[in-house]
């Protein structure tokens, strides 16, 4: 993948670069990515969901279980499936069933966007595209399985991709025996990725207004809906950002620890532009944190 | 009229009596209510809680970290928890 390539390789648009978030402190996943796994830094698409968005199911004692995907609040219920005798196939069209039962197209749920592989007991399930984000559960009988989801979440779709800087405040240090500075030194520095998130969900109003929601569920009569509630308490995240590089292998940038607190102003018009939501991380970590891993050779 | 005619059945002192203390009421005994404790499994991490409304208009509120639920209500509890993609798990120690 070139410079300017917007498309990865299931053939959809991803910009210039993509924004994760985690937890603070959340560590990068390993990047050992060995075929046919669909887990870890893919050198031919570094936007593949499958580095920062793998599941893990391990069936464990599980005789059978029901998935249930949720996707911005949306509970998407599978059938039942055995676990004697699945396979990454059965655990994938379980999968897909699941969300096209729940009202999604085919042209969102299916083989593209959700990937199955493993062998039992251990499977990983990564769910890509307009799907990535969303939360796996399962319902076991019989016995016990686990799963583990991925920490790191997508800031999604953007308005015009984001903005990496590192801006730094000097001081030259002079002498009166030399016209020139002698030294300079670094009195402040701020990293920064800013860019304008375009999804108008829960996620995006979290990020954008420093805030966290709780979740209501559903009752007779009424809808379920979730309250975002904002506080003065600073959150802190761990960021990273996915870009390309002109060795085609991809780079990130990460620091364990960033605060969000842009300005937020969004209009909300009946036939201008899409609702936008400005953010800016910027780290709160200690320099040598903030990594910049630039893949340029290829794996063996 | 006897003495026994005029033994009160309530516990109140007969008129003249020289007893003028009271019986005390009847303690009430607060059953226990047995409880289990959940933790709810499926949040996204900015995600502080779950609320389940009940039928009498009361909420309950499941913290992340973990909350003690009447263990009676549990199975109809876990019900209504994974309609919306939440599991309530209860293999933990609070």
């Amino acid at each position: 993948m070139a410079i300017g390539d917007l498309y990865n390789a299931n053939n959809v648009v991803v910009g210039q670069a993509a924004v994760f978030f985690a937890p603070k402190n959340t560590p990068l996943p390993a990047f050992a990515r060995v075929a046919p796994s669909i887990v870890g830094w893919n050198q031919a698409d570094p936007f593949d969901a499958g580095y920062l968005g793998a599941t893990l199911w391990a069936s464990g004692s599980a005789t059978s279980t029901i998935f249930t995907y949720t996707l911005d609040d949306k509970a998407y219920v599978g059938a039942s499936l055995t676990v004697a005798g699945t396979t990454a196939a059965l655990i994938q069209t379980n999968l897909i069933n699941a969300l096209t039962a729940g009202g999604l197209p085919t042209s969102i749920a299916n083989a593209n966007n959700v990937s199955v592989q493993g062998t039992s007991p251990n499977w990983n399930i990564v769910f890509r595209g307009p799907l990535a984000g969303g939360v796996l559960t399962k319902a076991d009988t019989g016995g016990a399985s686990t799963v583990t989801n991925p920490l790191w979440l997508p800031c999604g779709a953007t308005d015009q991709g984001w903005q990496f800087g590192a801006a730094k405040s000097t001081q030259t240090i002079s002498i009166e025996e030399q016209s020139t500075p002698v030294a300079t030194t670094v009195t402040s520095q701020q990293v920064t990725i800013a860019g304008s998130l375009s999804e108008d969900i829960t996620r995006t109003l979290n990020l954008a207004l420093n805030a966290q929601n709780t979740f209501t569920a559903p009752a007779t009569g009424v809808a379920g809906f979730d309250t975002v509630t904002l506080t003065d308490t600073v959150l802190q995240y761990a960021v990273a950002m996915v870009c390309a590089n002109p060795e085609g292998f991809g780079r990130i940038i990460y620091a364990p620890a960033w605060t969000q607190l842009a300005n937020a102003s969004v209009n909300l018009r009946r036939a201008s532009d899409k609702r936008m939501f400005g953010v800016q991380f910027s780290t709160v970590c200690a320099t040598n944190q903030i990594q910049v891993t630039n893949f340029t050779v290829a794996g063996l | 009229m006897s003495d026994e005619d005029r033994a009160s059945t309530d516990g109140m002192p007969e008129a003249g009596s020289k007893d003028k203390t009271l019986a005390a009421p009847a303690q009430v005994e607060e059953a226990e209510v047995e409880t289990t404790f959940v933790v709810p499994e499926g949040l996204p991490f900015q995600c502080t809680a779950v609320h389940l409304p009940q039928e009498d208009g009361s909420t309950l509120v499941i913290d992340r970290e973990g909350t003690h639920v009447p263990s009676a209500d549990l199975e109809a509890l876990q019900e209504q928890a994974r309609a919306s993609g939440v599991v309530l798990n209860t293999e933990v120690s609070d």
